[in-house]
């Protein structure tokens, strides 16, 4: 257990290092340009606009990070053979990919922390001096949350990919399966009209059987601050922690083994 | 007393997806070898013999095919087998970002140190490879020899009983390669078990008590040093000046001349009567060197015998 | 332009900041110098925010709003692509009578559907909170139809609810209705008075003459002098009378 925290904190470490945290200026940068151009035409939609701006950034940036640090730790220890030292120690392999996944959803969340709080700031700071602003919700809270439950879930899934195949593939891979599952539903509801049968199975395998990303999308409802049950919030979270542990745990079966060359 | 590293039939083959079809690679056939606690195992082989295989196998970083390996009695699929081993790979890649302490550091909390006692253990691992100068800069900025010193550092740090060292001393210079020696021996002054795997024989001859040489995935000969040189009698190297070398050509016909100087070889006891014919002939000797039958020859021979199927096969 | 289903189902995720970004650029466009074809990029823009967002009210309203095109005086162009995209939002937001205000508004000044105008101005008057203006012109469909007790009953109903917003014009209308419902018996009366004496009746007191008015009903019940302009009645109060839809 202390190896796997050992090699978590090393890759946040890793993380700042390589100034990943950089992202967070870019976000500052589009936020606060956001917030000028929405306070000069946006008239009676400030608050709608700040909201989908904010949480839309974030919602963009988060799994592009997920995604391009998630699927290219592992290939890239491997390649490098950084790897070799790690787990020539006496710490298992799962230990090491446990370490590894915990360390990216660190910096990930500490990164989705950082760009919640700005927005947040900027909805209080901001909306204050815009006449049609009501200030923070707890819907934008609930939709950061969802955001926060996401890159969990998907970097479990970049993992998952990375540990058996290339950066390339994974990551690719992975981004498809971002978009069909927030299709989750929407491809649920096609198939379920289809008069084939195989349409209809194969709808609902990808619909329990893919990671439902949609369920965990709560920007649309923040948009018109509608409001989620604290049971569904509950619901989502259980989902996402099962679903991840089990990815996790096909994918330190995969890491097992695996040969080193 | 369970020996350090025992391995038994231990074969590796690798399937490779080729355009052609698919290919085996045999990286290793069969090899049995064991290294008693204490000593130090020399590898030998020319490249692709098997070597870094063998030592994958003992790390988990592959997975036998057939055979096996135990390391403390251990299978090395379990982590707590390398409890005790340290591990310089060929061409370390530490991480860049970590600073040179760090990464010993982390080493050591992986290794299971922890509080003082791993600040003591870095300190003094650091201090060993004479790199308590340099803790504080960050590993992308070091040159080649630094990063191997802390590479070795991290391998050191937790005290191991074993040492796998995979080419230690390829690409350092004459000081860092003194080093490394000098660590190695003092490390077998304390009872450390060492793996040394190298394609540089003297080093192995230097430090390693028994050896084993691998060709093409095969074990060609082991046993100790000591059998391994040459059993013939010892040869000199003379070097004269101011002879000609057909005054000498009918005592030995082995006779390299450059310019006025002459360079030949002959059996310790065939010496004496050179050197007065050369003196008889008003010649100067300039230097006489015992020439030992080294473990090159004895490599050299092992290699020529398999008749240089050098490398890995492929089926 | 891209087909909204396609666009919503593929973009998910980011859907809202897409559509944030569609609708700023939608703001820049407004921001443009007026044209024909500015305003029908206005229109495409609405519907095309309000496919991939139904619920995006300022879309409907703004952009239905920015598509008319005034050629001056009152000339207007695009009509009936504003009406269709407010349309479109009051199958959404049934109950918001901003979207039905303007609706009226496209009909009454743009369309100059008068009538269609006045049924919209009923449906906005059943809503609650609906605003007074809203109220007093659904009333026209009753002057029309001369059901002035009915008009009269609904204006009361409204000003004892409250919540309409300016009470002045609910009770100025009221006074209106009231009038206009004593002028069309003063209007019966004349031509009564006509046919009884074969004169056009020039002043109150012919009316009075012939028997038709009786004597002391000389003033509205708010103080207006009643009075016979060609032909019809009047009051002092009353600027002009109340016309119907039609007229």
């Amino acid at each position: 257990m202390n190896g796997v925290l050992n090699i978590a904190l090393n890759g946040f470490r890793e993380a700042r290092r390589n100034r990943v945290t950089s992202v967070l200026f870019v976000f500052a940068f589009i936020m606060v340009f956001s917030t000028t151009v929405s306070i000069e035409f946006t008239v009676a939609t400030f608050d709608r606009v700040m909201t989908d701006f904010g949480l839309g950034v974030i919602g963009l940036l988060s799994p592009a990070l997920t995604i391009f640090l998630g699927t290219a730790l592992i290939p890239r220890e491997i390649e490098r053979r950084t790897i070799f030292m790690v787990v020539a120690k006496p710490v298992s392999r799962s230990a090491f990919l446990v370490g590894r996944y915990l360390g990216n959803v660190i910096t990930v969340v500490f990164l989705v922390v950082i760009m919640s709080a700005l927005f947040l700031i900027q909805l209080e700071v901001a909306g204050a001096s815009a006449t049609f602003s009501t200030g923070i919700h707890r819907e934008h809270l609930v939709a950061l949350y969802g955001l926060l439950l996401e890159v969990v879930l998907l970097t479990a899934v970049c993992f998952l990919f990375a540990s058996a195949s290339s950066q390339y593939v994974s990551s690719l891979s992975v981004t498809c399966l971002y978009f069909i599952g927030h299709m989750a539903e929407d491809l649920y509801t096609f198939a379920n009209r289809s008069k084939l049968d195989v349409l209809r199975y194969a709808g609902k395998a990808i619909y329990y059987v893919l990671p439902n990303f949609d369920r965990l999308d709560f920007k649309a409802r923040a948009t018109y601050f509608d409001p989620t049950s604290n049971s569904e919030l509950l619901s989502i979270t259980a989902y996402t922690l099962a679903y991840t542990a089990l990815v996790l745990v096909f994918a330190t079966q995969i890491f097992e083994r695996r040969d080193f060359k | 007393m369970t020996a350090a590293v025992s391995i038994e039939n231990l074969t590796k083959i690798y399937t490779l997806d080729l355009l052609k079809g698919r290919r085996r690679v045999v990286a290793l056939e069969n090899l049995t070898l064991s290294i008693g606690e204490g000593h130090v195992m020399g590898v030998l082989g020319p490249n692709g013999a098997g070597k870094s295989t063998t030592i994958k196998l003992l790390l988990n970083l592959i997975r036998p095919t057939t055979g096996s390996a135990r390391v403390f009695g251990l299978d090395p699929s379990n982590a707590e087998a390398r409890r005790h081993v340290g591990f310089l790979p060929e061409n370390p890649a530490p991480y860049e970002y970590l600073t040179g302490e760090e990464f010993v550091r982390f080493a050591g909390g992986l290794s299971g140190l922890r509080g003082a006692e791993l600040t003591a253990r870095v300190k003094a691992v650091l201090e060993q490879v004479q790199m308590d100068r340099f803790t504080g800069v960050q590993i992308r900025r070091y040159s080649k020899g630094m990063t191997q010193r802390i590479a070795l550092a991290q391998a050191l740090v937790s005290n191991p009983r074993l040492l796998i060292l995979d080419e230690p001393t390829s690409g350092l210079d004459v000081l860092g390669r003194q080093l490394i020696r000098d660590i190695i021996v003092a490390e077998k002054k304390k009872g450390t078990s060492v793996l040394l795997c190298s394609h540089i024989i003297p080093d192995v001859e230097a430090l390693a008590e028994d050896v084993a040489i691998l060709i093409g995935g095969k074990l060609v000969r082991s046993g100790p040093v000591s059998e391994m040189l040459s059993s013939e009698g010892s040869r000199v190297e003379l070097v004269f000046e101011g002879v000609d070398a057909e005054r000498l050509a009918s005592l030995e016909p082995e006779v390299i001349q450059v310019g006025r100087r002459l360079t030949l070889r002959t059996g310790a006891d065939d010496a004496r009567a050179l050197i007065e014919a050369a003196q008889q002939a008003q010649g100067r000797l300039i230097s006489m060197q015992p020439i030992r039958h080294s473990l090159e020859d004895t490599f050299l021979d092992a290699v020529r015998s398999s008749q240089n199927k050098v490398g890995s096969t492929i089926e | 332009m891209l087909r909204g289903s396609i666009a919503s189902t593929v973009s998910k995720p980011h859907l809202p900041l897409l559509i944030d970004l569609y609708f700023l650029r939608t703001l820049i466009g407004i921001a443009e110098p007026e044209s024909e074809q500015r305003n029908k990029n206005l229109y495409a823009y609405g519907e095309f925010l309000t496919d991939l967002d139904p619920r995006f009210f300022h879309a409907y309203y703004f952009l239905s709003l920015a598509t008319v095109y005034s050629l001056g005086g009152d000339k207007y162009l695009h009509g009936d692509l504003a009406l269709k995209l407010v349309r479109k939002g009051k199958k959404q937001f049934p109950d918001d009578y901003r979207l039905r205000m303007l609706s009226a508004f496209l009909l009454t000044y743009v369309e100059r559907d008068q009538r269609a105008a006045i049924e919209e101005f009923i449906e906005i008057s059943k809503l609650p909170n609906a605003p007074a203006g809203a109220i007093a012109a659904a009333t026209a469909k009753f002057v029309d139809e001369d059901q002035f007790d009915e008009a009269i009953a609904m204006i009361s109903e409204a000003m004892d609810e409250g919540g309409h917003g300016s009470m002045t014009l609910l009770s100025d209308r009221k006074k209106q209705l009231e009038i206009e419902r004593l002028l069309r018996k003063l209007d019966a009366a004349i031509v009564a008075a006509k046919a009884r004496t074969g004169r056009d009746p020039q002043t109150l007191e012919d009316v009075i003459a012939a028997g038709e008015w009786p004597t002391d009903l000389t003033h509205d019940p708010h103080g207006g002098e009643l009075s016979v302009e060609a032909g019809r009645g009047r009051s002092s109060w009353l600027v002009g009378r109340l016309k119907g839809i039609s007229e």
